[in-house]
């Protein structure tokens, strides 16, 4: 198990019909990651996930989580995965009491003082009815069954829909933080790219079925900024540069996205008489949009 | 989704709100209704041509073959009436929630709603009466308490009851007083002064009720709020520190909650108001029935309409509910061996429980007065005039088997209520009535056509061995994919096998000694048994499981 990654996906496709969900996908998560999955809805996180969890069987390629296969092991990898969606399927009909008990009968290692404090903390009350909690309500009780038993991988796919701001901070960032901490691994899918940015230490970003960029967020953030610039005379369009990820302006002033070393922007400025007015590092949202917004789709049909 | 029924209909067209309620129904079941009287018609036109083929045949034998067709058709008809889909169980008002946000006065809006249902309801009674049944009884004299017994019904379902389930008794003592008061009034027995008054009184107390429930669901209110506090309160101390000792008892206990009483609760209620019936038919013998049974009237009515058809189909049709996929269950550490296991151990004890609520209303019913050939006695003691003591024993051997079918129908089905293929959903529709209505069909065709009768006799039992042929290699099939897909093990399966095997060896020798010899072959009877003995479908179940596990 040392320096095998926990989650290993090779090469695979999913199609659905005559949509292509997945498009020759492979990714690697490495024990004590927390890994963010992030793109567009639609662009085929849930469906990683999904193939993560044995839900869906790979046309091609294979996935191993723990080294096993999911699909022909769920339960070797389920009793080690904790998992909580958007719209978690809890049965309606249960209290928060049944459903606690009656998940608790699958994992071994739950642990119930810990299912407790995470009660009580959330303040869930035992004898509610699942259906007769609020959406964030419902996403807590989903949380605690995919944390109680302590988990070696926590898969969260869209956590955040249905937990108002302060607890999508607090408990969220808290839970994955301490999961990490403990040399636990977390995968999770968002769209909500400063909910990612202010958790993960890995990214991938997902387009269309494909996985079209991902690094650590360390490098992707010492490797992405953002330089105003002022051209000596008023320029339609900016020209196309390999280490410019995105333009935005008009006339002489432009604001470039720009990826690589800062000495590549000015040595092309000083050949150009491009005059750089400052450089800042780049937000998550402004690198995704560049890498896999309108912008970049277009770049990329070009 | 009101809105966009309503934007269906033609935007130069205005229509009041009261239509545009009915339209807004028409829209969303127009396919069910139309299914319920297209067999309304079939089953009109299968009625005259039996009567016409076979002359004059057993009246009560005409209406076990449609019985179970026009129960249901009512029972979905009134589900649309009342609620459509409402669930009764719940402690919310079954009133269609997406009416309840319409600009329109709360009377208005029950008025329109409760005139749908009962125009709906009793318009398909009375032409169903007329073309179908001929009971002989006066329309004028059933329909104001018909009409009646649905207002209450409305109301009730309307009425957001704060008690869970509190709904579903009184929901029976409706119907079953309904149909008491059409056979007191069918024999004269209620007095004229009360024929008349009693149904306006239950009419108008039903609606005034009604308007008082949709209100008070406007108004997010409960009647017996408290009481739900104190059920969930005891519901949740009935579950204080439960603890589920493995996965399959957890799973066994969810299946149970969500499934395992749907079949025990429709039996009894069935066998309820069907008791209720007999037990008036008993006392009051009915024109032209008693006259078709020769005073027979409380014997050979319940055994076509309970034995013949009525169970096997409400079986069938509740092999369609059980338990399906989960996808709650399919995230857990579970074999699918243990995911299947839950829910064939969930059938089984849901139909013991079905077949023990038939018992005491069994009981009940040979204890109910009865005539026969002008004695006046208990079923019981009527029946034992023509009763051996063998044929107390083929009676009781009878259950035995009736038990097991249910399971098996129940088991059989449970592959595809577990699939996700819908092209199979297509499929298995069209083949099963097929399948399982075959014996009529021929039966009917032999009236007809003689030599073709005796031609499908001559080839049957070439027929059934080769379908115990096809039906072995099939289990070789389902066998190996289970191996394959790692969901049981060879030698799992080989013990399988082997149980299966002793089971169709020991039936074979069993009907071999009991059935008379007739020139049957030895491998006639094994085939027959073969086919019986459910294999097949019980293994595509986990397959099925499976393959909507994984996608």
């Amino acid at each position: 198990m040392a320096g095998q990654p926990v989650i290993e996906i090779l090469n695979i496709s999913r199609r659905y019909s005559s949509k292509l969900a997945l498009d020759d996908v492979s990714l690697e998560v490495p024990q004590g990651a927390v890994f963010g999955l992030v793109g567009e809805n639609g662009a085929g996180k849930t469906t990683i996930i999904k193939h993560v969890l044995g839900l869906l069987r790979p046309q091609s390629g294979t996935v191993r989580v723990f080294g096993r296969d999911p699909v022909a092991d769920p339960v070797g990898v389920l009793s080690s995965v904790g998992y909580l969606s958007e719209e978690p399927d809890l049965p309606g009909w249960m209290s928060v009491q049944e459903f606690l008990a009656y998940t608790r009968a699958f994992y071994p290692t739950w642990d119930d003082e810990y299912a407790q404090e995470l009660q009580d903390d959330f303040g869930l009350s035992s004898s509610s009815l699942i259906k007769g909690l609020s959406k964030g309500q419902r996403a807590r009780a989903g949380l605690i069954a995919a944390l109680a038993f302590r988990p070696e991988l926590l898969l969260l796919d869209e956590p955040s829909s249905g937990l108002d701001p302060i607890v999508r901070r607090d408990i969220l960032g808290a839970v994955i933080r301490t999961i990490a901490d403990e040399g636990r691994t977390v995968l999770f899918s968002s769209h909500l790219l400063t909910e990612v940015e202010s958790v993960s230490d890995r990214l991938a970003m997902v387009q269309k079925g494909k996985i079209v960029f991902s690094d650590t967020m360390e490098s992707i953030k010492q490797t992405h900024f953002r330089a105003k610039l002022i051209f000596p005379i008023p320029v339609g369009n900016p020209p196309s540069l390999d280490f410019a990820l995105d333009w935005k302006g008009s006339g002489r002033d432009w604001v470039a996205l720009c990826t690589g070393k800062i000495r590549d922007l000015e040595t092309w400025a000083h050949a150009s008489s491009v005059k750089i007015v400052s450089v800042s590092s780049a937000s998550l949202d402004e690198i995704f949009l560049a890498r896999v917004g309108p912008s970049a789709v277009k770049s990329q049909k070009d | 989704m009101i809105a966009a029924d309503l934007s269906a209909r033609p935007s130069n067209v205005r229509i009041n709100p009261g239509g545009s309620l009915i339209r807004s129904i028409w829209n969303r079941h127009r396919q069910g209704i139309l299914g319920v009287y297209i067999t309304l018609a079939f089953l009109c036109v299968v009625v005259h041509l039996f009567s016409h083929l076979a002359g004059n045949v057993d009246y009560f034998f005409t209406i076990s073959f449609i019985y179970a067709p026009l129960l249901f058709g009512f029972v979905y008809l009134t589900g649309i009436a009342t609620g459509a889909g409402a669930d009764i169980a719940s402690a919310n008002s079954g009133f269609p929630s997406h009416f309840l946000l319409l600009p329109m006065k709360t009377s208005s809006m029950v008025n329109w709603l409760a005139l749908f249902g009962i125009s709906v309801l009793l318009g398909t009674w009375s032409v169903v009466d007329t073309l179908i049944l001929n009971s002989g009884v006066p329309l004028l004299d059933t329909l104001p308490t018909l009409g009646a017994g649905l207002m209450l019904l409305q109301m009730l379902v309307w009425m957001p009851i704060g008690v869970p389930f509190a709904r579903i008794p009184l929901a029976l003592i409706v119907v079953a007083g309904a149909v008491f008061l059409v056979m007191m009034e069918s024999v004269g027995a209620v007095p004229v002064a009360f024929e008349t008054v009693g149904p306006a009184i239950v009419f108008i107390c039903g609606l005034l009720g009604a308007y008082r429930g949709v209100s008070m669901t406007r108004a997010g209110e409960r009647v017996l709020q408290e009481g739900r506090q104190v059920a969930i309160a005891a519901s949740s101390a009935g579950s204080n520190g439960i603890v589920f000792k493995s996965p399959f008892k957890a799973l066994f206990w969810m299946e149970w909650r969500a499934h395992g009483m749907v079949l025990p609760i429709v039996v009894g209620s069935i066998c309820l108001v069907t008791l209720t019936a007999f037990f008036e038919t008993g006392l009051y013998p009915l024109n032209p029935i008693a006259r078709s049974m020769n005073g027979l009237e409380s014997i050979r009515g319940p055994m076509w309409l309970m034995i013949g058809q009525g169970l096997p189909f409400i079986v069938l049709w509740m092999a369609a509910c059980m338990g399906g996929g989960n996808a709650n269950s399919y995230l857990r550490p579970a074999s699918a061996s243990t995911l299947i296991g839950a829910k064939f151990a969930v059938t089984a004890l849901s139909t013991l429980l079905a077949w023990a609520a038939v018992v005491p209303f069994v009981v009940l019913w040979l204890l109910v007065p009865a005539n026969d050939l002008g004695v006046s006695a208990p079923n019981i003691v009527l029946l034992s005039k023509y009763m051996s003591s063998n044929l107390w024993a083929c009676a009781a051997l009878f259950f035995v088997v009736m038990v097991l079918l249910t399971w098996k129908m129940q088991a059989d089905n449970l592959f595809f209520k577990l699939s996700e293929r819908e092209w199979l959903k297509y499929v298995y529709w069209i083949i099963l009535p097929l399948i399982y209505g075959a014996p009529v069909e021929i039966l009917v065709l032999g009236w007809v056509e003689p030599d073709f009768l005796s031609s499908i006799l001559g080839s049957l039992p070439m027929v059934i061995e080769i379908a115990a042929a096809i039906k072995c290699v099939a289990m070789v099939v389902v066998c190996v994919s289970l191996i394959k897909r790692e969901i049981l093990t060879a030698q799992s399966l080989g013990k399988i096998g082997v149980i299966w095997f002793i089971a169709v060896l020991c039936i074979s020798l069993l009907a071999d000694l009991v059935v008379p010899s007739g020139g049957q072959s030895a491998g006639l009877i094994a085939a027959l048994t073969i086919l019986a003995v459910p294999a097949v479908r019980i293994g595509l179940a986990p397959l099925e499981l499976y393959h909507s596990r994984h996608g």
